[in-house]
């Protein structure tokens, strides 16, 4: 066989090989949030109230959609955790509204970090809707983690306080009771990556660049009460969570560009995002103050 | 090769003309001096051809060689690439990116780690609006469907406890009036199961709406996802 041939036969096997590899990683998606900048301290809830009625569905490319959505990283280093909690909903272009929990953790035989528990509610709403509130909840009774979503749909639900209320519990070894982190912290063996544990955020695959803005209220946990601290901006090629086996993770993974505040609705735990042309970034302070207030689901005894 | 031209033929014919004899042997000779160089021409394209015909021959293995090898070394470097990011230092980056119902399928699957999908759905009255008066008993039938994306996988577990606070409405807190048979269901790929949701209307309820959905589902084992397909709207009269 010639010179020719030979790098043929070459090549043909190295393609075969090599050639056809599947890549093993998620596509990163858009992202921006607020993350509080507090030293890094332990909650049992979490919470987001969010508001999509500033938003045409139609202005969302055809095969994406836009998030609302909660993290929020857990403590705790025993089997499958630390784990990282999501809860949110998901604008469609045909003005559905999908409410989502997905939680995060170390499987054998998956990737790093794998989904535990994803659920997804079908139609839970439209843009019309009041308000989509999720909660992150640990609940003794079962030693397991509780995700919950309350939709307002109608005024006489926000009158009544009487939401649709979608509710899914997952049971998890190794979470403490006080599951959840929030704050930053560099204290971890991601070397000096600061992990942004709390995130009220907006995701997307493809937000495009139509005119929108969603806003988002109540971004709370609970400590000893219902509280939030300072807040800072947050992008999602930046937006480190969690630390795993000395891997960090972002939420996300791409920064949103053209998106920054509302500033017509932002305030203090009141995170609100509009498209603008021009990019928020990273570490922007949002808000100084810090407060609480009891998130208005949770103002029914033994709701929250 | 050549031509050959008989002109001898021409002489031993008695009915040729002279003249026509002597246009005949011009004809010849040219014909001889020109087909000597269209051969000559001839000759020529053979060997260039012979010539290129080789060289084609090696372009025609070069070629895709070389396209193969385009292809293998770009193969090499993406996964390179992907083993460095799996096995880089602590600071190295991955994304969690919120997964959508739209995005989910086999392949998604695996790079999330869900196993498998549970769906449960309404085999009656699945988005519809129910009227109950109090005191009334309703029932729904849910359908649990399995689909499993790792044949280790081949089964989920399903598991409804309805718990306080799960619907108020109006002071209502439906969560306390649900039962569901059976509580607990394994659920196979491709092998259905059908759970009965039972709704006690209280006596005392008053008039309202609200919205009854499985709730309080716990899905096992870990990595199994869930799509809810609809909730069922009550009005109670």
């Amino acid at each position: 066989m010639n010179a020719v041939g030979k790098l043929f036969a070459v090549s043909l096997a190295m393609f075969f090989v090599f050639g056809a590899l599947p890549t093993h990683a998620v596509t990163p998606q858009e992202y921006v949030g607020a993350y509080f900048t507090n030293q890094q301290a332990t909650a049992t809830k979490a919470f987001l109230e969010n508001d999509f009625s500033g938003t045409n569905p139609s202005i969302i490319p055809s095969t994406s959609w836009l998030g609302s959505v909660l993290s929020i990283a857990g403590q705790s280093s025993s089997s499958p955790c630390p784990c990282l909690y999501q809860t949110g909903f998901q604008l469609y272009p045909n003005n559905t509204v999908q409410a989502t929990s997905q939680f995060y953790g170390a499987q054998s035989n998956n990737p790093p970090l794998g989904c535990i528990y994803c659920a997804w509610i079908k139609n839970v709403g439209t843009v019309s809707a009041f308000d989509y509130d999720g909660e992150i909840n640990y609940k003794s009774s079962c030693s397991c983690i509780q995700s919950s979503a309350y939709v307002y749909s109608t005024l006489t639900q926000v009158e009544n306080n009487s939401p649709n209320i979608y509710r899914f519990s997952g049971i998890y070894t190794g979470d403490v009771t006080n599951p959840f982190y929030y704050g930053i912290t560099t204290n971890t063996s991601c070397y000096a990556e600061p992990m942004q544990r709390y995130q009220a955020g907006l995701e997307s695959p493809n937000i495009g660049s139509g005119a929108w803005y969603v806003n988002q209220r109540v971004a709370e946990v609970y400590a000893s009460g219902w509280l939030y601290q300072p807040a800072n901006s947050d992008e999602g090629n930046l937006s480190y969570i969690t630390c795993y086996n000395g891997q960090s993770y972002v939420v996300g993974g791409a920064q949103m560009t053209g998106v920054n505040v509302n500033s017509a609705n932002l305030g203090t735990d009141s995170p609100s995002w509009k498209y603008t042309g021009t990019t928020i970034g990273q570490d922007k302070s949002l808000w100084t103050g810090s407060g609480g207030t009891t998130p208005y689901p949770c103002q029914v005894s033994g709701r929250c | 090769m050549g031509l050959r031209f008989n002109s001898n033929a021409l002489n031993d014919s008695e009915t040729i003309l002279p003249k026509s004899r002597e246009i005949a042997n011009l004809i010849a000779r040219y014909s001889g001096v020109i087909g000597r160089k269209v051969f000559n021409i001839h000759s020529r394209l053979c060997q260039s051809a012979m010539r290129l015909g080789r060289s084609t021959t090696k372009l025609a293995y070069l070629v895709p060689a070389l396209a193969l090898l385009g292809v293998s070394i770009i193969g090499i470097v993406a996964y390179a690439s992907q083993v460095g990011l799996q096995t880089q230092a602590a600071d190295s980056l991955r994304a969690v990116p919120l997964l959508s119902l739209n995005q989910l399928n086999a392949s998604t699957a695996k790079l999330y780690g869900i196993h498998g999908v549970l769906d449960v759905g309404s085999a009656s009255k699945g988005g519809q609006s129910i009227t109950a008066t109090p005191g009334e008993l309703i029932s729904l039938t849910l359908k649990l469907s399995y689909t499993s994306f790792d044949s280790t996988f081949s089964w989920a577990s399903a598991s409804f406890q309805p718990a306080p606070g799960q619907t108020v409405a109006g002071g209502l807190d439906v969560s306390a009036y649900e039962s569901y048979s059976p509580s607990t269901s394994t659920v196979y790929s491709n092998q259905p199961v059908f759970v009965t949701l039972t709704f006690q209307v209280p006596s005392n309820a008053n008039p309202q709406t609200f919205r009854l959905l499985p709730s309080g589902l716990t899905v096992s084992p870990a990595g199994i996802a869930v799509v809810m397909e609809n909730d069922v709207e009550v009005v109670i009269l």
